[in-house]
């Protein structure tokens, strides 16, 4: 009895200490098993079945074709009941660029799938498609993802587009690609045992091989990934079917193969990367993106390269800051990075391309880190940590057993070790949680796109009969309508506020409220442009000198490329 | 530009097929070679090339490219290309038996359409894709208009105009010759007294003049090469355009290209790009590589021989059609403007005195090389020191650049900018004062700042988009006669044509102003009569240079029997051309597979020697020996092929056999 009371205690101050909660279920038109992977032609289905299931919320858009045929989807998730989707800041939310970083496009298709069956059931999200829509693509590399479902991989192969292309500039194409030789649909490593191998077996674990120090002999020699030396050349595995690296295919300080490998023959020279671009291209409105990866657990944003930092004004990176570091809480064992100065150099990739090019607010996720193996207690697992969780977690199911296997040109050897499951993507059971984690990262990320409103307003008659009318444009959320590298590169188009309905003589901004004299905007006194845009969390007080009758209604209305028009009408009386 | 005429007759003709225009002659005989559309340009009209040969697969065999008409107002160009492809056929068929040219010689149809329409002409040879140049949110709305109704649209000037008007004072009147404009002499004490900005009205009522035409993206700078991101006139991104797209589709494609010849307003071939500099990466190069200088200036010196051409119009490269397919694809190109004014050719003993009589002969500008290296060393930083040494477009680019940089940002170059020696701040200074017209640039105790050009139009078309004076070439108006406008000046009072005297009139906006100026293309096109020389030249070059074409030629000159039925092969691969077979940065490049040396046997018969050989590449002469150990019945044989993207395939059918020629010294 009382041990009974004490355990209901212990229940009873852990909910008052800790605000954790559990949510109830929502249940959603469509049900999809968030603990297993899908192949594209899967992810299609449930593309289109989220769509069917909610028609008045889903658009699926074919924006253009694979290099192998497969359609290009994008899915466009809008409230109608205010607006087209146009008239709205939207995000973009793009996964799986990199055939193999498949988890990726499981956190679009989540993000999908939560956002619309929220509707209407959760009033964050519902009003968060009040203000705001959604471009969701699941996989951007349709033709990878299916190459790495159905094809022998390693963990990091079929990342790439797949076309003929010359990879080690021989003159032949595609003519040594990876070869599966025991056919257990991985691509895992050739051990040969040879007297002089520097290698040995680990006398504990026989499948870990070790090196041997210096003047030892080993009993192994690592013969390197699996495959055969199909065009006779001497190397293995040289020149297969992958061809652009499609991250590195983006205008942006985009450079050649010498300069980056995997760049492609040209800026958007890929029919994946093209379509991607020109519907950005032909949505202004996107005012934020995210592009998933893996692995590493990283919240990137740009540049890529170092001489490119000064595009980033410090109002920018403050504002990048604040976004990413409230990620980083929301994503345990995440942190927040730049891509060259914390990753590696990068020319030509899709976020530096929509922020550096375009100006939108644009980050990556890198999806999953070992840190999560062990979480708290281990951040950093050595190798033992590594194989007691393939043993003891997955139940060995990363890992190929050796087998023997007689190799046509270096006779009986051992293939095996670990596959393609290996590395990088997700455990299965632990998918959700990290789809969720990203998807309510990306929510907030949307929350902060910029909200227009017209703030207080002042009128004020001059004894000669002017009307004086101050009026404030205020944006609520952390994103500016222009980032300071929009306004300073000269990226997409400035707002715009107009008057009509009385003649404007003048106009002009003032700096704070009580400023008695305004700037001068000079010739169009009733259009005014903002190169600048307004601030986030922040407004513009404009003054214009009008000429009208008491009770003449003058409509101000401000329009921004990354936010919502929004006018008011003002009536001419003395305040 | 009375020479359109019959001119555009004979293009109507041989290219009414490729241009998607019908035949406007019909009995003319159409230029003989295979047509081939390559693509659509934006309104729709075909973008074609003419294939030149006379023997075989044209796509086996070398090739160069002619691309004329990327910039509209050039059609000279346009005209010499098609000349060229003529002549070609007439008088070089032996060297199209060994060789392709692709003439290419319309890359703009749309653009060159609308500069043969008649009617005043805008000054601008791009593309007709909307763009909102000054970003308005008003989409081509106060175009450049013939203001006065004289037929031409050039330029106005105004002098010391009403503030209301918001413009900027940039020029004076020169005290040469009053009809030229020039920045300000500061250390003189002169002051700015005129405005002056392009032909117009103000369409939109939005107060200023002209300041947004149509159009457009200029294609010569929408290649990849140092795209100039976020320049709205190089487009939305590279390659963005259908007329730049085809051809870089096209070029990719085609394997067996080894050169690329532009015709366009800019020169990198009587002014060699300088060697050796490269870009922020500090891999691709802002000119050519070190190891390809030898390569061009032995070309440039065959170039100028033929052409007569001591100096060119130098540009601003970045974006260009050359500046890709030598960087990026790795080929030898170059750009020509095909005719220059006379006072830039060499004199030949009086000869050939029509035109270059009035005006003396300048004498080639040496180029110091490695001026910025010395610079640097001098305590310029590495900005700076590109600053001083770059084109004059560059450098407006520059100034461009700091002026939509970060206010921190830009204090902090310009505290740098007071540490270094005073002599390189004059410099700077100095170079400044020289853009002024341009830009509108001034100093202020030393610091750097910039504003913004008077309006939009008269900086962008009327000064930026053509040729700017040659560096080293003296600034705008020092005196009237030797600057380059002054030239061009001097140039048009013999010629008769090009140059229209500043009228007054009233301006509906502006009220009092002058109208006058240099007519558009004028300093790009020469007159009627010149066709004729222009295409023999270039015809000449074209020649020259498919008779100095690499040849890789392949012999096997070893077969050493070891005994047992063992034998060592030699084979040599010797470059008996004049051009190397690759350019070094076709090297770097990776464009292109090098070529090969294959030993077409089971792979177990050859005991030793890889069974391909790949050559990187043979300068002119230059030998590669392979040798490989192989197993064979005395009295069969072997077969070793050398393989080429470019030079076709050579077979070498090798007997087994002991051979009284064993490659030694012949």
């Amino acid at each position: 009895m009382s041990r009974r009371f004490l355990i209901a205690g212990l229940v009873l101050a852990a909910g008052f200490a800790s605000p954790v909660l559990a949510q109830e279920h929502m249940p959603g038109k469509v049900e999809i098993a968030w603990n297993r992977y899908y192949t594209y032609d899967e992810v299609e289905r449930q593309l289109h079945e989220i769509a069917q299931a909610y028609p008045h919320l889903v658009s699926l858009v074919p924006i253009g074709k694979s290099i192998q045929g497969r359609t290009l989807w994008v899915a466009i998730v809008n409230d109608p009941t205010t607006g087209p989707h146009e008239s709205k800041p939207a995000m973009w939310i793009d996964g799986n660029v990199h055939g193999n970083e498949i988890q990726a496009c499981e956190a679009v298709m989540y993000s999908l799938w939560y956002l619309t069956k929220a509707h209407g059931r959760n009033e964050m999200l519902t009003n968060l498609l009040k203000d705001y829509s959604f471009y969701f693509m699941p996989s951007a590399n349709p033709d990878g993802r299916e190459w790495w479902f159905t094809g022998a991989h390693t963990p990091h192969s079929a990342r790439h587009n797949i076309r003929p292309f010359d990879n080690d500039n021989d003159g032949l194409i595609d003519e040594d690609p990876a070869d599966d030789l025991d056919g257990d649909g991985h691509i895992t490593q050739m051990w040969k045992e040879d007297p002089d191998g520097r290698w040995r077996r680990d006398p504990d674990d026989p499948r870990i091989f070790r090196q041997v120090p210096p003047g030892q002999k080993g009993g192994w020699t690592f013969l390197g990934s699996e495959g055969i030396d199909n065009d006779g050349d001497g190397r293995i595995n040289e020149d297969d079917i992958a061809a652009d690296d499609m991250n590195r295919n983006y205008p942006s300080d985009w450079q050649p193969i010498y300069v980056q490998t995997g760049a492609g023959e040209y800026p958007l020279s890929s029919p994946e990367t093209r379509a991607i671009g020109e519907f950005i291209l032909a949505h202004p409105n996107i005012a934020a993106v995210q592009s998933y990866h893996n692995a590493g657990g990283m919240i990137l944003r740009g540049p890529g390269a170092s001489y490119r930092e000064s595009m980033y004004a410090a109002a920018d990176t403050r504002m990048y800051d604040e976004i990413a570091n409230t990620g980083a809480q929301m994503l345990p064992y995440y942190r927040s990075m730049v891509i060259h100065r914390d990753l590696y150099t990068v020319h030509g990739g899709f976020v530096n391309w929509t922020a550096e090019g375009l100006g939108i607010t644009s980050f990556t996720n890198e999806l999953w880190t070992d840190a999560k193996l062990y979480q708290g207690t281990v951040t950093s697992p050595d190798e033992r940590q590594v194989w007691l969780w393939r043993d003891r977690m997955v139940f060995g199911q990363t890992f190929s057993d050796y087998k023997e296997f007689d190799h046509p040109q270096f006779g009986k050897i051992l293939i095996g070790g670990p596959n393609k499951w290996s590395s990088r993507n997700t455990p299965t059971f632990m998918l959700e949680e990290e789809c969720h984690r990203n998807f309510a990262f990306t929510m907030y990320h949307a929350s902060c796109m910029p909200k227009v409103s017209f703030g207080r307003h002042e009128n004020r008659r001059t004894v000669d009969g002017l009307w004086i009318v101050t009026i404030e444009v205020r944006n609520e959320q952390v994103i500016p309508t222009r980032l300071a590298i929009a306004a300073s590169r000269r990226l997409g188009l400035p707002d715009l506020l107009t008057v009509e309905g009385a003649r404007v003589v003048a106009s002009g901004r003032l700096n704070v409220w009580f400023d008695r004299q305004m700037s001068d905007h000079g010739a169009e006194p009733a259009r005014v442009l903002l190169e600048d845009g307004i601030p986030g969390r922040g407004k513009r007080i404009l003054r214009f000198v009008l000429a009208g009758e008491p009770g003449d209604l003058v409509t101000f209305r401000y329009q921004a490329e990354k936010a919502r028009d929004v006018e008011t009408v003002i009536e001419l009386t003395q305040d | 530009m009375a020479h359109n005429g019959i001119w555009s007759l004979t293009l109507g003709v041989c290219c009414g097929l490729v241009f998607g225009q019908p035949p406007l002659v019909s009995d003319s005989p159409p230029i003989p070679g295979e047509v081939r559309v390559i693509g659509r340009s934006g309104e729709g009209r075909n973008i074609g090339l003419v294939v030149l040969s006379t023997e075989g697969d044209p796509d086996a065999k070398p090739g160069i490219v002619i691309v004329a008409g990327l910039d509209g107002r050039h059609t000279i160009g346009v005209e010499v290309a098609l000349g060229v492809a003529r002549r070609l056929v007439e008088q070089h068929a032996e060297l199209l038996r060994t060789h392709t040219v692709y003439v290419l010689a319309n890359a703009n149809p749309d653009a060159v359409a609308r500069w043969r329409a008649g009617g005043p002409r805008i000054d601008w040879g791009g593309t007709l894709t909307p763009r909102d140049d000054d970003r308005d949110r008003r989409i081509d709305e106060d175009p450049p208009t013939d203001v006065n109704g004289d037929g031409h649209i050039t330029m106005m000037r105004v002098r010391l105009p009403s503030p209301m008007h918001g413009l900027t004072l940039t020029h004076v009147i020169d005290t040469d010759d009053p009809r030229l404009m020039r920045a300000p002499d500061a250390n003189k004490g002169e002051h700015a007294t005129h405005a002056v900005l392009v032909e117009g009205f103000d369409a939109d009522g939005d107060g200023r003049i002209a300041e947004d035409g149509p159009g457009g993206v200029d294609l010569d700078r929408n290649f990849p090469y140092l795209w100039p991101e976020a320049a709205a006139d190089a487009g939305a991104y590279p390659l963005c355009e259908p007329e730049s797209r085809a051809i870089a589709d096209w070029l990719i494609e085609r394997q067996n290209v080894v050169a690329v010849i532009v015709y366009g307003p800019k020169d990198t071939i009587v002014r060699v790009p300088a060697a050796g500099r490269m870009d922020v990466t500090g891999r691709v190069p802002l000119g050519i590589e070190e190891d390809d200088r030898a390569t061009y200036d032995a070309l440039s010196e065959a170039f100028k021989e033929v052409t007569r051409q001591q100096s060119a119009p130098a540009g601003d490269n970045a974006g260009s059609l050359q500046g890709w397919a030598y960087a990026h694809m790795g080929l030898l190109s170059f750009s020509t403007p095909v005719w220059v004014r006379p006072d830039q050719l060499r004199r030949e003993g009086g000869d050939r005195g029509e035109g270059s009589g009035a005006v003396p002969a300048q004498a080639p500008t040496p180029q110091p090389r490695d001026e910025r290296a010395e610079l640097i060393a001098q305590g310029a930083t590495p900005q700076v020191a590109e600053f001083l040494t770059a084109a004059p477009e560059r450098r407006r680019a520059m100034a461009m650049e700091l002026l939509s940089m970060p206010a921190e940002e830009r204090e902090a170059m310009q505290a740098e900018f007071l540490k270094m020696p005073t002599e390189i701040q004059s410099r700077v200074m100095q170079e400044i004062q020289r853009m002024r017209p341009e830009g509108s640039v001034g100093s202020n105790n030393g610091a750097l700042f910039f504003s913004q050009p008077a309006t939009g139009r008269p900086a962008r078309r009327g000064g930026a988009a053509q040729p700017g004076p040659a560096p080293g070439a003296s600034a705008p108006g020092v005196t009237a006669n030797t600057s380059e406008e002054g030239k061009w000046l001097a140039y048009s009072d013999e010629r008769g044509e090009g140059f229209v005297e500043w009228q007054p009139f009233v301006h509906p906006t502006l009220g009092k102003v002058e109208i006058g100026g240099f007519i558009p293309g004028f300093r790009l096109n020469p007159p009627e009569m010149e066709l004729d020389r222009l295409v023999d030249e270039q015809t000449a070059v074209v020649a020259m240079l498919l008779s100095r074409m690499a040849r890789p030629v392949a012999d096997c000159v070893l077969v050493e029997p070891l005994g047992e039925g063992v034998w060592r092969i030699g084979v040599r691969v010797i470059n008996a051309g004049e051009l190397p077979t690759r350019l070094s940065i076709g090297v770097k490049a990776r464009r292109r597979a090098p070529m090969r040396l294959r030993m077409d046997i089971e792979v177990d018969r050859i005991l030793s020697g890889s069974p391909r050989r790949l050559i990187q590449r043979l300068a002119k002469g230059e030998r590669h020996d392979s040798q490989w150990i192989v197993r064979g019945a005395p009295g069969s044989r072997v077969t070793v092929l050398l393989e080429t993207a470019e030079y076709g395939t050579t077979v070498l059918d090798i007997p087994l056999e002991p051979r009284a020629d064993q490659g030694g010294e012949r």
